[in-house]
């Protein structure tokens, strides 16, 4: 019978394809496994395989022409078959699955089915839309189920990977990740993918938005990274130097964030932001502070830093990483920044490569004081150093920019006298 | 050919006992009394239950013994309380004589009012047979399955012969303990040709055991006469082939019972072993109702007027007339007297139908609550609250390497030694360096006379123990050599053991530990080698342990030896010989149930096991990779279960995969995952899987014997079509 081609979901969720160019041609002959045409989504072009050697019967798209996924794009014959002999659609094998099965051929209809379902399963994901259509129910796990309600979820909308097309726990799970179906995956890698998965807590708004930033920046932004070692035998001098004259001491990262305002006030190229309209340079330096709450990752901003003295600084970093570990920062007091900072000195790490705080387009990531041997003339001593990683987003920053900042930081942190001034 | 012949013949007496008009002038005249009343008594009792029968009021049948009072009265009189009997299902008569002897200390004056003792015994009684929770087996039991323990009424019984083996654990433990009482066991000419009956005669014999069998010829199994169903229709004969000595009377003849049973008394009292005595009587009725059997057209009339003309009351007051012991107007008030109590009892019971003028009907308050349909199924566990536990597996003890065959022997040594109530029973356990295993390794010369090597008669030898067990002073251990002798003694294990402490109502103990082995992998065959799991899992009376582990048999034995209900411990003949680690210097520890152990944590698949298919479920994970979760249920039945750990898995994991070894029509995991899909439904991403042997029993052959089995390669195959199930295979 002949074999209706549907546009098959290339990624997850997609909802259309461009049919980029058939590759064979009516009439043609195509193997098992050849590609019959190649399919283009925003995120990637692909060859589709036919699955059984066949003769292109009609091509129901034309090149270049965007396709509702599940939509037929061809008619695939067998010898001795023509486009008159009416195709079987997909749907018909799934309304028997459902239950619309003959009662008086049951056994034999489920047989004959089974061996179909298999092989459906692989290649693609299965289409929703066809069971949908069969006016009958679809299967779906009680705790599949559970789990969709709980996530306030149609379950119409999942791809079901369990035998007879039922939608299984695993593949809610896929969904609310935005995961495509397992596929082909082995059975001990999928198992271990489910052991992590089910330990997945519910995450908090917070978590969903640092989630969804984050994943947008590092899939989008184009990030390059530089390094330096900074020696700061005099900065942690200079620290117990005023330490001494203070009530509350300031903080290594308080030097760290007068440092870098100061810099961005010397190399304005890298107060800036990248945007659809064009790159926005910023006249004020206002520095998102990283800080760890119960919540997640908050980015309280010190706002001016430039203007403002290490004590000042200080002072508002520890009363703003306060609100924010007791959940009472004010939007307005996180939201907007032009660079930022965050040390992980305090947990031990050497060093670390950050992810850009978008629109950002610096962030420094700050490690922990080492001491390590240094070379001071022709002598080997021992030395203090941290260890900075400054990431840019090159769209809108190049390299040389960076390295020109960094260096001033640099100089900054060996020599702090000056950022005092 | 002229082969010499010689006559041969039993070494047991069996004679016919007849009263002489010497006899009649010696007995005692309260003697004579006692009998009298106890006769009527019956008598009026008895036609109290049929006229409520008729009624409509008795729910179920109405066996009535009403003609067959001289043969419980004969027997009764002159027992003390301490002594036990139990009947069948035409049992009012016997429990009501042995209740009468119990209140009154053996002596019914007929010129004497009945006290109120005896008469709120006869309401009880009467309130059991109608269903009533004031009853003594608080309605439960009914017409054939009345129990008054202290009364020495130890219960009877609804399976014609079943109440024989039971009978003969109350006369085991009479014996052990050194008392001089005796047990009689009431049944008819038709549970005499039933195995269970004639097993018990036997072993009764090899043992010496205080036990009258005490054959109640009423000459019709319901309308079957006993000539027609056997060759040698005098019923004593029966002790000719188990070395019994044999009393033949005539049941009519209340005297005859009596001097018959005095003698079989001094036999056994003098501890010379059971006892045999036939009774031919009469039932007036029909089977059950208050009709004559000439009604049915079984018998005539005739033959019921002759038998009739020979009415054990009606001699019993003549001769006591002609002796001038009393009146016919006493003996007339007698029964006046009786029947105004019942009446009067009667009327407490009933009240007249308010939608049925003219009719009665169970005064409504006195029906037993439904609520209390499944209480009493089992015992409340009360009796393990204070004994050790272990519920950190015993961290920081120093634990040695154990053989499981070792510790089996040990671990019931060690009990022994501690509780001088545990009697071990079955074959061979006696010899062979501790039976066909090695699992009693040590005990007979340690404990001579509390191990008995049994004949080939599980029926009986299961039913000793379970009336062991009932009687409460000794806690057997019965070992099954193999699970599926089940079968031939399945009315004693399911039927009597497994439902007693409930049919009885709820407060009757039954402490027997039952000990097999699954032997699939040792080439006995399809008669050998089941999973016994499924089969006792459908008796809620029993709880069932399978130890996987050295350890876990000790604290699972240690929890069935003390538990108040049977238990059914089941071993297998693959762990033998495995190792584990177990407390040095701990063999009192006990696993109670709800104590299933987590042998592997996984998050994928809850794996459900027992026994030795805890190792291959374990084997078949790491094999495959498949993050399973293993639990070991320890406990199987549904009371037992650790039902809080299995739910807890199984809301992680959301799929649940049986293991059993077994074939499939009589496994353990169908009506656990039926239990699973009602109580976790919301949770389970896939239906229940389940793993278990082939169809068909295992056949001798090896490789299909291997076949027939589940091991770790079936659980590996269970596991991938679970994933598949899940859709992540």
């Amino acid at each position: 019978m002949p074999y209706v081609l549907r546009m098959p979901e290339v990624a997850a969720n997609a909802t259309h394809a461009t049919l980029v160019c058939w590759n064979r041609s009516e009439g043609e002959k195509i193997e098992a496994g050849q590609s019959i045409a190649d399919v283009e989504t925003d995120k990637a072009v692909l060859e589709l395989p036919v699955n059984d050697s066949a003769i292109v019967g009609k091509l129901l798209v034309s090149n270049g022409q965007e396709v509702p996924v599940g939509e037929p794009i061809a008619v695939l014959l067998q010898p001795g078959e023509t486009l008159e002999d009416g195709a079987q659609p997909e749907s018909q094998v799934y309304a028997n699955q459902a239950g619309d099965v003959d009662v008086s051929s049951e056994s034999t209809e489920v047989e004959a089915l089974e061996g179909e379902v298999v092989p459906q399963r692989n290649p693609s994901s299965p289409k929703p839309e066809a069971f949908e259509r069969t006016n009958g129910r679809r299967f779906s796990s009680p705790a599949a189920r559970l789990l969709a309600k709980q996530h306030d979820l149609d379950l119409s909308e999942v791809a079901g990977s369990g035998p007879r097309g039922r939608v299984t726990k695993h593949d809610v799970i896929h969904h609310l990740n935005n995961e495509p179906s397992p596929g082909t995956e082995s059975v001990v890698t999928s198992a271990q993918h489910i052991e992590r998965a089910v330990r997945v807590i519910s995450p908090t708004p917070t978590r969903r938005t640092i989630a969804k930033r984050l994943s947008q920046s590092k899939a989008e932004v184009p990030h390059f990274y530089l390094r330096a070692r900074c020696n700061v035998k005099a900065l942690l001098a200079a620290r117990q130097q005023i330490n001494e004259q203070l009530q509350t001491p300031v903080s290594i990262n308080d030097f760290v964030i007068r440092a870098a305002a100061v810099s961005l006030a010397k190399v304005p190229e890298l107060n800036v932001s990248w945007r659809d309209d064009g790159i926005h340079e910023f006249d004020q330096v206002d520095i998102s502070v990283a800080v760890d709450t119960p919540n997640g990752l908050m980015t309280p901003i010190v706002f001016d830093a430039a203007n403002k003295t290490l004590i000042a600084i200080s002072s508002e970093i520890r009363e703003l990483a306060q609100l924010a570990r007791q959940g009472g920062l004010q939007a307005t007091q996180f939201q907007g920044g032009t660079f930022s900072v965050s040390n992980l000195g305090m947990f031990g790490v050497d060093n670390f490569d950050a992810i850009l705080n978008p629109p950002q387009a610096g962030i420094l990531a700050v490690g922990a004081v080492q001491t390590i041997p240094v070379i001071e003339g022709q002598d080997v001593v021992p030395g203090q150093v941290m260890d900075v990683v400054l990431s840019v987003d090159h769209r809108a920053v190049d390299g040389a920019v960076g390295a020109r900042w960094l260096a001033t930081f640099r100089s900054l942190i060996e020599q702090p006298i000056v950022m005092l001034i | 050919m002229t082969p010499t012949i010689k006559s041969l013949r039993s070494d047991a007496p069996w004679v016919e006992l007849v009263p002489t008009a010497k006899d009649w002038k010696l007995i005692g005249g309260d003697r004579l009394g006692t009998l009298l009343v106890c006769m009527q008594v019956i008598r009026v009792f008895e036609e109290t239950v049929l006229d409520l029968a008729a009624k409509g009021l008795v729910h179920g049948p109405a066996h009535s013994s009403i003609g067959q009072e001289g043969g419980a009265a004969g027997s009764i009189v002159g027992l003390f309380s301490e002594d036990q009997v139990n009947g069948s299902h035409r049992g009012h008569h016997q429990f009501v004589a042995k209740a009468l002897m119990h209140l009154t200390s053996g002596e019914l004056n007929p010129r004497e009012p009945l006290s109120p003792g005896v008469r709120e015994m006869l309401k009880r009684t009467l309130a059991e047979i109608l269903g009533l929770s004031q009853g003594f087996c608080k309605g439960r039991g009914g017409s054939m399955h009345l129990q008054w323990l202290q009364a020495g009424a130890i219960g009877t019984n609804a399976i014609v012969g079943g109440g024989v083996p039971l009978a003969a654990g109350s006369a085991w433990a009479n014996k052990y303990s050194k008392s001089d009482c005796v047990t009689v066991t009431y049944f008819g000419d038709g549970a005499v040709n039933i195995g269970p009956v004639l097993e018990t005669m036997n072993l009764a014999a090899a043992w010496q055991l205080p036990l009258c069998f005490f054959i109640e010829n009423n000459q019709y199994a319901v309308s079957t006469h006993v000539d027609e169903v056997t060759a040698e229709p005098r019923l004593g004969a029966r002790g000719q082939a188990f070395n019994i000595p044999s009393w033949s009377v005539d049941g009519m003849d209340p005297l005859a019972v009596h001097l018959a049973m005095q003698a079989a008394l001094a036999h056994m009292r003098a501890g010379k072993g059971p006892t045999i005595i036939e009774a031919s009587v009469y039932r007036y009725f029909h089977q059950n109702g208050p009709f004559a059997g000439s009604a049915f057209g079984y018998r005539s009339k005739e033959e019921e007027a002759q038998w009739r003309e020979r009415d054990p009351i009606e001699l019993v007051t003549t001769k006591m007339i002609v002796r001038k012991l009393i009146t016919k107007a006493s003996a007339d008030s007698l029964r006046e007297h009786i029947q105004s109590l019942m009446r009067d009892v009667t009327a407490e019971l009933l009240e007249g139908d308010p939608d049925n003028e003219g009719k009665f009907r169970i005064r409504p308050e006195l029906w037993p609550s439904t609520d209390f349909r499944d209480v009493g199924i089992r015992g409340d566990l009360s009796e393990l609250q204070q004994l050790p536990k272990a519920p950190d597996g015993h961290a920081g003890h120093v634990m040695v390497d154990r053989k499981m065959i070792d510790v089996v022997a040990d671990v019931m040594a060690h009990r022994m030694k501690q509780d001088e109530r545990i009697m071990t029973l079955g074959e061979d356990i006696h010899r062979l360096k501790g039976g066909t295993n090695g699992a009693t390794r040590g005990l007979k010369e340690l404990f001579p006379d509390r191990v008995l090597g049994t004949p080939i008669s599980e029926a009986a030898f299961v039913g000793l123990g379970g009336g062991m067990a009932l009687d409460g002073r000794y806690r057997p251990v019965v070992e099954f050599m193999y699970p599926d002798f089940m079968w031939v003694a399945g009315d004693q294990v399911f039927n009597q053991i497994g439902k007693a402490r409930h049919m009885f109502g709820g407060d009757n103990a039954v402490p027997l530990v039952l000990r097999t082995k699954v032997a699939m992998g040792s080439g006995y065959g399809s008669q050998h080698l089941m999973d016994p799991a499924g089969i006792f899992a459908t008796s809620p009376g029993w709880r069932i342990v399978a130890p996987s582990t050295p350890y876990d048999y000790i604290g699972l034995m240690n929890a069935a030896l003390a538990c108040q209900d049977p238990v059914l411990v089941i071993e297998h003949i693959d762990l033998y010989n495995t190792t584990g680690l177990v407390p040095e210097n701990d063999m009192d520890f006990v696993l109670p149930p709800a104590a299933a152990a987590i042998r592997r944590e996984g998050a994928v698949v809850t794996v459900l096991t027992y026994l030795s298919m805890v190792q291959h479920s374990l084997e078949a994970v790491e094999s495959c990779g498949i993050d399973a979760e293993v639990i070991d249920l320890r406990w199987l039945d549904r009371a037992s279960l650790d039902w809080d750990t299995v739910g807890q898995s199984i809301m992680k994991t959301n799929a649940v995969v049986i293991v059993e070894q077994g074939s499939l029509g009589t496994s353990y995991g169908g009506w656990l995952s039926d239990e699973i899909q009602r109580r976790y439904f919301d949770w389970l991403d896939a239906p229940v899987l389940r793993v278990t042997g082939g169809e068909a029993s295992p056949s001798i052959s090896k490789v299909l014997e291997r076949a027939a089995c589940a091991r770790t390669e079936e659980v590996v195959v269970g596991l991938k079509r679970m994933l598949q199930e899940k859709g992540i295979g």
